[in-house]
């Protein structure tokens, strides 16, 4: 079967103003499928500048690349229209990070759900209406009772973000996209958003595209991780591998610098300095280069291909260069895929 | 042994509203260490905010310091005047306000910014003192002598943090507060910016109270932690010991909820809401959501006290060792 979502060599360049010529380079030859069957979950991890939120843009239909095609169902995104746009909208939901921005203040918290279901026709009476919203919220752990009839202001973030994650669920969508989902919201609230989102996963078959700056809990819910790094892979594949033992300077650095809450002290001082400019249009060599403690010569001379290092992880980086190469479009055989 | 920098006995803030008042600091007493951070951690509305701005006497109408002392150098803080406080703001005590990258002033350069406290202070620089004051203040923080002549739209998040960290190092205090420094800043960026405190810390010989949420960045920087929950102290005491052995069900639970980079475990967070703080439960305010509540905690609200050496802790579970 044709793949829900397919990115095919995507790039997205931002192009300055009239005076500023510089351009910025925010997604470069990017490739990657996501199947609905089986779902899983697939976090898409790196920090500012690295190219996440373009992703979740570019699979919203906010930006077009410059070069490439997104394409839902085999459908080319940006052209898509009528029937098929009506299904691309009902099948792929968003969590925007902000639950604060996407409320409208003047509604009650019932307007989002109602909405969809009228405008997808997934009631035939209120009644059913009703039903309905009552079961996705308490799939997502509140009570209908204490939700419905409240203003946005009444509510703290955590119940905002899950009534959100209760009005995707409502459509029966099959795939979510999060875009840093509990970045704002308690530190005690995050693990239950984060398990109503795998619940939702587990329980509805519905894929998840996580994007974060979070390792951690990339970690914790994903099966497969992708981490950018200026609008590039740096290093992709099976989570445990990633995670449990990284191979990219980049990110070997991201899991040095997480504060693990364990009483031994684990941060250690480096001195690899911060360069937060993102390289310019036209950046030959890796992007990692000039913040990396184990930069050679051939770094700043071409950027790295994708060697395989194991049967599931690719990693973008000329130390493994005697691991074979795979295609930039080949991140599917490294991902696990049950 | 432990010298005291900063004791806080008893301290009560008040939000006036129509309802009634809001304790949103209620009876908080701590000593802050000689040369030590101490972390402040609790959920939104716990009133660590509160607290950070109570102790730079910048809490204003309709909040009010109702009652309580803050002993800094021998002088109670809380009945200092409007003026005689902003002598001792900067000089003595300093603040880093939550989300200081928005703090900054967009339209005046970095130089003039940090130069606005010493100046108001009354001290008289030259240009060229001014100068060098504005560099060696920016290379303490880890910044660039050319980020003077910068405005803030030119600056990093990261490098935004270490200007309005410049700002309350200006007057070499010996007490800073710092209220979530790292909270919209990526992983890397955080590790430097808390590093780059350190560094200050050690140079100035100040303490620090880092206030925050994130339990990880605790057990990595602190030296002490204390846990706040809707206004109180739940437990404080050296952040080893806690991490090891938390003793307050709330603390432990905190911990418990943080997803871990070491294995996959069954993500668990902390059922409940936090309380509202104009409708308090009775007794122990955590009592709803507490796993190991008992008759008590619904009747007596627990007292703040010691249960070892250098801990404590407000909960009936630890009253009965």
């Amino acid at each position: 079967m044709t793949p829900l979502i397919e990115f095919r060599n995507v790039s997205k360049i931002f192009s300055g103003g009239l005076l500023n010529r510089k351009q910025t380079v925010a997604l470069e030859d990017f490739s990657m499928t996501i199947e609905d069957e089986p779902p899983l979950i697939t976090a898409v991890v790196g920090e500012s500048g690295s190219g996440k939120t373009t992703i979740a843009r570019l699979l919203l239909g906010l930006e077009r690349p410059t070069h490439g095609e997104v394409l839902y169902r085999g459908r080319n995104l940006t052209t898509m229209r009528g029937k098929a746009r009506r299904q691309f909208l009902h099948d792929v939901q968003f969590i925007f990070q902000d639950p604060y921005g996407v409320y409208n203040p003047f509604y009650k918290v019932d307007h989002v759900l109602t909405k969809p279901i009228a405008k997808f026709k997934l009631a035939s009476s209120r009644r059913e209406a009703y039903k309905l919203i009552e079961t996705v919220l308490e799939t997502v752990g509140l009570r209908p009772e204490e939700t419905l009839g409240r203003y946005p202001h009444q509510m703290s973030g955590g119940q905002r973000q899950r009534v959100m994650v209760a009005r995707a669920l409502l459509l029966r969508p099959k795939l979510i996209i999060a875009d840093e989902p509990v970045s704002m919201v308690d530190a005690s609230l995050r693990a239950t958003i984060l398990s109503n989102l795998q619940e939702l996963n587990e329980k509805f078959g519905i894929s998840i595209i996580y994007i974060t700056h979070d390792l951690a809990t990339g970690y914790q819910i994903s099966q497969n991780m992708i981490v950018l790094y200026h609008g590039s892979v740096c290093e992709a594949g099976n989570v445990e591998h990633v995670v449990q033992r990284p191979q990219h300077p980049y990110t070997q650095l991201l899991m040095d610098s997480i504060p693990r809450a364990v009483p031994e002290r684990t941060w250690k001082r480096d001195s690899t300095t911060a360069n937060m400019e993102k390289p310019a249009a036209g950046h030959v060599g890796c992007k990692f280069a000039d913040r990396c403690p184990q930069v050679m010569a051939q770094c700043n001379e071409s950027q790295p291909p994708f060697y395989r290092t194991d049967s599931q992880r690719i990693v973008s980086c000329f130390l493994y260069s005697n691991a074979p190469i795979l295609q930039r479009d080949g991140l599917n055989e490294v991902f696990v895929s049950q | 042994m432990n010298e005291v920098a900063l004791q806080v006995r008893n301290l009560q803030v008040h939000y006036a509203t129509a309802r009634g008042p809001v304790k949103a600091v209620n009876d908080v007493s701590f000593d802050l260490h000689k040369g030590e951070i101490l972390g402040l951690v609790g959920e939104s509305g716990s009133g660590k905010t509160t607290m950070g701005m109570a102790l730079v006497g910048l809490i204003r109408s309709p909040g009010k310091v109702v009652s309580g002392e803050i002993l800094l150098n021998g002088r109670d803080l809380t009945s200092l005047s409007v003026d005689a406080y902003k002598k001792v703001r900067l000089e003595e005590i300093a603040l880093i306000p939550q989300g200081a990258m928005n703090s900054l002033n967009p339209v005046t350069r970095i130089r003039e910014q940090i130069l606005d406290g010493p100046r108001d202070h009354g001290i008289v620089l030259t240009k060229a003192e001014a100068d060098d004051h504005v560099a060696s203040l920016l290379h303490k923080v880890g910044l660039s002598p050319d980020v003077a002549k910068m405005h803030a739209h030119e600056l990093s998040g990261g490098m935004k943090q270490r200007v309005a960290m410049a700002i309350a190092i200006s007057m070499k205090p010996k007490v800073i507060i710092a209220d979530e420094p790292t909270s919209a800043l990526d992983v890397v960026v955080q590790k430097r910016v808390i590093e780059t405190l350190q560094d200050v810390q050690q140079e100035l010989g100040a303490s620090i109270i880092l206030i925050g949420h994130d339990m990880g960045l605790m057990a990595q920087t602190v030296d002490r932690l204390g846990v706040m929950y809707a206004g109180r102290l739940a437990e404080i005491a050296p952040i080893r010991e806690t991490l090891i052995a938390p003793r307050h069900p709330y603390t432990r639970m905190l911990i418990e909820s943080l997803p871990a980079v070491i294995e996959k475990k069954p993500l668990r967070g902390i059922a409940g809401l936090a309380p509202q703080l104009l409708n308090l439960p009775t007794g122990c305010a955590f009592h709803p959501r507490c796993p190991q509540c008992f008759d008590r905690c619904i009747t007596e609200t627990p007292d703040f006290r010691m249960a070892d050496e250098g801990r404590w802790v407000a909960c009936h579970l630890s009253d009965h060792q």
